[in-house]
């Protein structure tokens, strides 16, 4: 039949097509940075390591920003995991009222826009606006350098890089918990265990690879945030920042290498985890635990049955109270005082310092907004269109062929690396620094959303995937008569739809909110996340509160879209 | 004492009622099993009995002691889980001694106390493997120690067989009792396969939609079963409704149309009522020709099972019966098409009340 | 309808032979079931057969053609799954419909041939039902209406009552059986349950680690196993080793331990040979007296059963051995108990003979 001979070439060219595809798109701007930095070796040597002027001050500088990161970072996830995998425990087994608005939180900062809320959490501490204003204060109730204790890191910063940071943890934890069949926590009980001491013999250990991931995804996700960074770094910096304010004074060969070692941090830090635990079990050698003298076992046995009947709400209230900080108020903050400062300053009670003076008066911000608001919609939908286009027969090639478990694993590493190295890769890559095919602009920036759109919707529709024994109904399909196309049209397409819908929704949001990379391959189209930057920087305070309020209620919108999804 | 006794206890999910209002007692070292179709509730029961799940309504005591609020590891019993759940990352030792080390116990009478429970299952080879390196009877066997581990005098098994392929189902659920029986627990077993439960329990009880319909030892539910269900869940059984003729000192007769009649020894039926008579396949002799309590029918079927013979046989009027025999060595077939005459013993007869939602629905396993 | 010839198919995954050289001919319209114990290589057999998998040697024909490598769909041999794998986003009549979709036929065609068919499983009112509001009965007669409908010359079970209770099993067998004979069907049903095997099989074929052991009628499978396997896997037995001490044109005579000697009516073997003696649990019979032309040994019951329909009982022999009898309860006759003392009888007729296994005799009929 004509019908079967068309579907047959179809189903042989589609895999070779998006592999290209996916290579020329995802991988090489993943890689360029790289590779850019050899080629130019010469510059970078001479900007980096024997400037004329200043030595290799900028290599100094270079390690002290690195080493600052790693701190801020290293931390973010420590503290994530502490509070991350109780939450993630309870999200995993517990049933109660408001279940899915909980989850909803804890999804939010993936696809907020990062630098609406790096402002909602600068006003929320620092000024009166905020809790400041609340309690009473004259100022807020931190400074913008104030430190965490022990740390020295600053309180707002690190603040801003848990609650980004939370979701990877409690997320990728949570699943691995419910993938475990809960028998194995009911068998430890009948056999005496508490809820307590079967966490720790028995959660615990199969969930690591699940715990790995996470933290591995945490860490390279703040080594990565750039568009809050840049509002709440104050005097410091990060390495991700760095790459900004180097790649616009055009000192692009020191971008170039800051960028490209963050590249290849995150490929060494990603692949070797990854594929260790891709391998399988993590064997415990039970055998030669160590040793825990037995009074201190039984010590800790009493406590551990203690704890689970007294203390055990414990472990539900503060995650949840992590939550409400450091997500939930910056968000009730910035739409509240949308309200106070909408016609004027509520302190000075000068009109210039109202919002609606700010959009429609002189400075006329709402005209800037229109465009951007554009832009961005433009922006987010071709490049999820496209995204998805690539990313379903993407998915199956990794779920079905032998090389699909390497191919996933590349994937990550868009995810992870620090959003301003991806834009800075893109421009040197396609822009006339490189293969000169297009400017800076918006079709720019949809290339550069689409690096990171590809692995979102992937891991959606692959999650959608695993859960739904696909290749059981195909293979039944193909018995009765459909060939590999049509099966996979008919059966399997629609059993994944809400992973596909899911991961688009997803990366349409993320999308709107994407500051880092946009920043740098912008050229003269500006997005709104952009714009709230512009704001900030332009001091034009109440029309960067509306705007990251306007952006924020967006993407509320979207994530309720996906509850709704989901829940048909 | 009684080991276990439940009363009154009720469990609801929305609309369903998975348990209603059961009231069971088991007594020490007895071995009881719970058998139904899916969906009965005899798998909520035993939850509720360990502490899995808390009914809505009732009580549970295990040795006499209230124990509804007493949490899952406090409550002194052994699990056993269909679908095994050794604990994957230890190997067959650790799995075995977690139960001592995880409460605390001395170490040295924990690893005296599993080395014995190996001996007695017979798995010493295997100690250093880990699960997923043995086979679907061995794990279990594994899991059975695990749970005897805390030497309590309850073992309670949720559906233990179900995973497990029919040849090692048979084999491991002697060794089940056997290692019940040998250190004197008690056990609840609950299983779909009521060939399973009938050939290793003291007692079994029979549920149904949440309720218990029986509840005996095993041959007298297969000779004597109380009620319609039992009569068709626990064996097979053929079902002819007719009506009582006459009900006399030493049984009743029952007409079944088309002219036949038989005779039972049951006589708690009144004359004109619509009844169901149930007798076993094998239960149903074929004889050539007419003689006392037989009914006429030409065999449409016969279907040769290992060395039982299955013979369907239609009756005058469309009925069709099954008659299971043995074949002795060199006796001869019968044939396709040959007609026969069916005989049943009076005491064989089992009578009962026509179910009013009809015979079909009452019948239905589904 | 079809017919399905395998000419040393050969399956290996990484360093397991999961399938070794097996030859097999199914005739069209037969019922063949293929029984052995979990991985023994039924299900990879089914998946060659039905092109899901390629074998690495060998050649399977459909029809008198040769397959290898031609898709599934293009093969009309039906893969029915364990849990029967209905697309749960379809209704029932879409489900049922789907193969004829595939085909192109017309509208109208598909609309008859799928009630037509939905009529013969008696779901004719549930077409709009989704499977998950359908009983596993149920959802089971509709996987076998979409089979037929979607033109299956071939039907590929694949522990088809693995998922139900089972009381229900023994319904339905029988009337799968029945569907599927009136369909003119070729079935090739794969288990592990020998009862089920025994019941429904038109042939059996025996397959252990990767080998086709033995091929042949329930019948014959049971009244002539080729092996302490065949005969320990279906059915069970009492085995016993022992030694050949006399062999004549009638028959032999092997010695127990404990002096315990039996007739057999087996003339192969040599005086001297170590064997291993086998009798079915329900050809050892219990009397008060002896049987003329029967070994007769005298025993103490140890141990009294009722299983299914019927009585077992473990006695106690003379030289400590221990042998089982089943007996059908035939609703008369008197159970014995522990502790009676009884006269076992059994015929030389029903005393199989085998070499002894070099691998040793627990290892052929160890279940676990």
């Amino acid at each position: 039949m004509a019908r079967s001979r068309m579907n047959n070439l179809l189903s042989k060219l589609i895999v070779p097509c998006t592999l290209m595809t996916f290579v020329i798109l995802v991988l090489l701007p993943s890689l360029y940075l790289i590779s850019y930095v050899f080629l130019r070796w010469d510059e970078v040597w001479y900007e980096v390591f024997a400037n004329p002027i200043i030595g290799d001050e900028k290599w100094r500088q270079i390690i002290g920003i690195l080493l600052f990161s790693f701190k801020l970072s290293l931390s973010a996830v420590a503290f994530d995991l502490i509070f991350g995998i109780p939450l993630a425990y309870i999200l995993a087994r517990k049933k109660f009222p408001g279940k899915g608005l909980l989850e909803d939180l804890v999804t939010l900062p993936l696809v907020i826009p990062t630098s609406g809320f790096g402002f909602a959490t600068l006003i929320t501490w620092t000024t009166t606006a905020g809790i400041g204003g609340l309690l009473g204060l004259s100022s807020g109730i931190v400074s913008l350098n104030t430190p965490v204790p022990i740390i020295n890191v600053p309180f707002v910063l690190f603040i801003v890089h848990v609650a980004l940071t939370f979701p990877y943890v409690v997320r990728t934890v949570e699943t691995k918990i419910e993938s475990i069949d809960i028998t194995y926590e009911i068998a430890s009980r009948t056999l005496g265990a508490s809820s307590l001491s079967t966490f720790r013999n028995i959660l615990l250990p199969l969930s690591l690879p699940g715990i790995f991931s996470g933290a591995v995804l945490a860490f390279a996700r703040s080594l990565g945030e750039t568009g809050a960074t840049m509002i709440v770094s104050g005097v410091s910096t990060t390495a991700s920042v760095a790459i900004v304010r180097w790649a616009s004074e055009f000192k692009l060969p020191t971008a170039a290498f800051m960028g490209g070692l963050l590249v290849l941090i995150a490929w060494v830090i990603i692949l070797p985890i990854e594929a260790f635990i891709g391998r399988g079990r993590i064997r415990r050698r039970t055998r030669g635990t160590p040793y825990i003298p037995a009074n201190l076992m039984r010590k800790l046995i009493e406590f551990e049955r203690f704890a689970s009947r007294r203390l055990f709400f414990i472990k539900d209230i503060i995650p949840l109270i992590i939550v409400v900080v450091a997500i939930v108020i910056p968000i009730a903050v910035v739409l509240s005082s949308v309200i106070i400062y909408w016609s004027a300053d509520p302190y000075t009670g000068r009109i210039e310092g109202g919002i609606l003076y700010q959009l429609f008066g002189p400075p006329n911000y709402f005209n800037s907004l229109i465009r951007a608001t554009l832009t961005s919609i433009i922006v987010a939908f071709i490049s999820t269109y496209i995204a998805m286009c690539i990313s379903i027969p993407l998915s199956f090639i990794i779920e079905r062929r032998w090389y699909g478990r390497i191919l996933r694993t590349t994937l990550k590493v868009p995810m992870i690396i620090p959003s301003s190295s991806l834009g800075l890769s893109v421009m040197l890559l396609w822009g006339p620094s490189g293969l000169n095919l297009i400017s800076s602009g918006i079709w720019m920036i949809i290339l550069t959303h689409i690096v990171f759109s590809v692995p979102v919707i992937v891991e959606s529709i692959i999650a959608a995937y695993e859960g739904s024994g696909i290749e059981m109904y195909e293979e039944s399909a193909r018995t009765l008569g459909a060939d590999a196309y049509n099966a996979i049209e008919t059966v399997s397409l629609p059993l994944i739809k809400g992973g596909i819908i899911t991961g688009s929704i997803l990366s349409f949001t993320r999308s709107l909110g994407e500051t880092g990379a946009t920043f740098i391959v912008m050229g003269r189209d500006i997005t709104i996340p952009v714009l709230v930057v512009n704001m900030v920087e332009g001091l034009a305070v109440p029309a960067a509160l509306f705007t990251s309020t306007y952006l924020l209620v967006l993407s509320l919108i979207m994530l309720a879209m996906i509850r709704v999804v989901t829940k048909r | 004492m009684p080991e276990v006794k439940l009363v009154n206890i009720t469990k609801r999910y929305g609309r369903i009622i998975a348990n209603d209002h059961i009231n069971l007692t088991i007594k020490d070292r007895e071995y009881v099993s719970i058998i139904g179709p899916s969906g009965c509730g005899k798998t909520t029961l035993i939850k509720i009995i360990a502490g899995i799940i808390k009914p809505d309504e009732g009580e549970v005591y295990i040795n006499g002691k209230l124990v509804n609020d007493t949490p899952i590891e406090d409550r002194g019993i052994g699990y056993v889980f269909q679908n095994i759940a050794l604990f994957p990352h230890m190997t067959v030792w650790d799995n075995i001694i977690y139960g001592p080390k995880v409460k605390g116990y001395p170490l040295e009478e924990a690893e005296n106390l599993a080395r014995e429970t190996i001996e007695m299952i017979k798995i010493s080879a295997k100690i250093d493997s880990y699960p997923d390196e043995l086979s679907g009877g061995t794990q279990q066997k594994t899991a059975v120690a695990r749970a005897l581990m805390s030497r309590s005098s309850l073992l309670l098994l949720d559906e233990p067989l179900g995973a497990l392929d029919l040849k090692v189902r048979t084999v491991l659920r002697y060794e089940i009792r056997r290692i019940v029986k040998d250190l004197g627990l008690t056990a609840l077993h609950v299983t779909h396969d009521q060939e399973e439960a009938m050939s290793i329990s003291d007692r079994v009880v029979v549920m149904r939609k949440g309720r218990i319909v029986e509840a005996g030892r095993p041959l007298e539910l297969y000779i004597r079963p109380k009620r319609l269900f039992t009569a068709n869940f626990v064996g097979e059984a053929n079902f002819l409704a007719g009506e009582i003729s006459r009900v006399a000192e030493n049984g009743s007769i029952i007409d079944l149309g088309n002219n036949m009649k038989l005779a039972s020894t049951d006589k708690s039926r009144r004359a004109g009522e619509r009844v169901v008579i149930a007798f076993r396949p094998e239960f149903a002799a074929i004889r050539k020709e007419k003689g006392r309590n037989t009914l006429p029918g030409k065999i449409i079927n016969t279907i040769y099972s290992g060395n039982l013979l299955r013979l369907t046989i239609e009756l005058p009027g469309g009925d069709e019966i099954t008659v299971k025999k043995t074949i002795r060595t060199g006796e001869a077939f019968p044939r396709l098409g040959e007609r026969v005459m069916v005989n049943i013993s009076p005491e064989n007869v089992l009578v009962y009340p026509y179910p009013e939602g009809g015979l079909h629905r009452e019948l239905s396993l589904d | 309808m079809a017919n399905v010839r395998l000419i040393n198919v050969t399956k290996r995954f990484g360093r397991i032979l999961a399938l070794d050289r097996i030859n097999l001919s199914v005739r069209d319209g037969e019922y063949l079931c293929i029984l052995g114990p979990t991985g023994a290589g039924k299900t990879t057999l089914l998946r060659i057969i039905a092109g899901l998998l390629e074998p690495d040697e060998g050649e399977v024909y459909i029809d008198g053609r040769r397959v290898n490598g031609v898709p599934p769909e293009e093969r009309n041999a039906v893969y029915m799954f364990q849990n029967f794998a209905l697309f749960p986003h379809m209704t029932v009549w879409q489900n049922v419909s789907f193969g004829p979709i595939v085909k192109e036929w017309s509208p109208e065609r598909i609309r008859n041939v799928t009630s037509e068919i939905l009529e013969m499983v008696r779901l004719g009112e549930r077409g709009e039902a989704y499977p998950h509001e359908l009983s596993g009965g149920m959802q089971q007669r509709v996987a076998l209406a979409r089979a037929i409908a979607a033109g299956a010359k071939i039907l590929l079970l694949d522990e088809p009552f693995g998922a139900l209770d089972a009381r229900l099993r023994v319904n339905l067998r029988t009337q799968l059986r029945s569907l599927v004979k009136e369909q003119g069907l070729t079935t090739i049903h794969v288990t592990h349950d020998q009862e089920e095997a025994l019941m429904v099989a038109d042939r059996i074929a025996i397959l252990r680690e990767g080998r086709i052991e033995q091929i042949g009628s329930p019948q014959e499978i049971y009244t002539n196993p080729k092996s302490i396997f065949v005969m320990s896997f279906v059915g069970g037995a009492n085995f016993f080793d022992g030694v050949i001490s006399h062999v004549d044109k009638l028959g032999s005579i092997v010695d127990l331990r404990g002096g315990l000697r039996i007739r057999t009516c087996s003339t192969t073997g040599r005086v001297g040979d170590r064997v291993v003696i086998a009798i079915r649990h329900e050809n050892v019979h219990l009397r008060k007296s002896r049987m003329r032309g029967f070994n007769n040994l005298i025993g103490e019951i140890a141990d009294v059963m009722f299983v299914g329909g019927s009585m077992e009982y473990i006695i106690r022999l003379e030289n400590g051995m221990s042998i089982m009898s089943r007996i059908l309860l035939e609703g008369k006759g008197e159970i014995l108990k522990r502790g009676d003392i009884v006269i076992v009888s059994f015929h030389p007729r029903d005393c199989h003979v085998f070499p002894y296994p070099e691998r040793g005799l627990l290892k052929e009929i160890e279940a676990i």
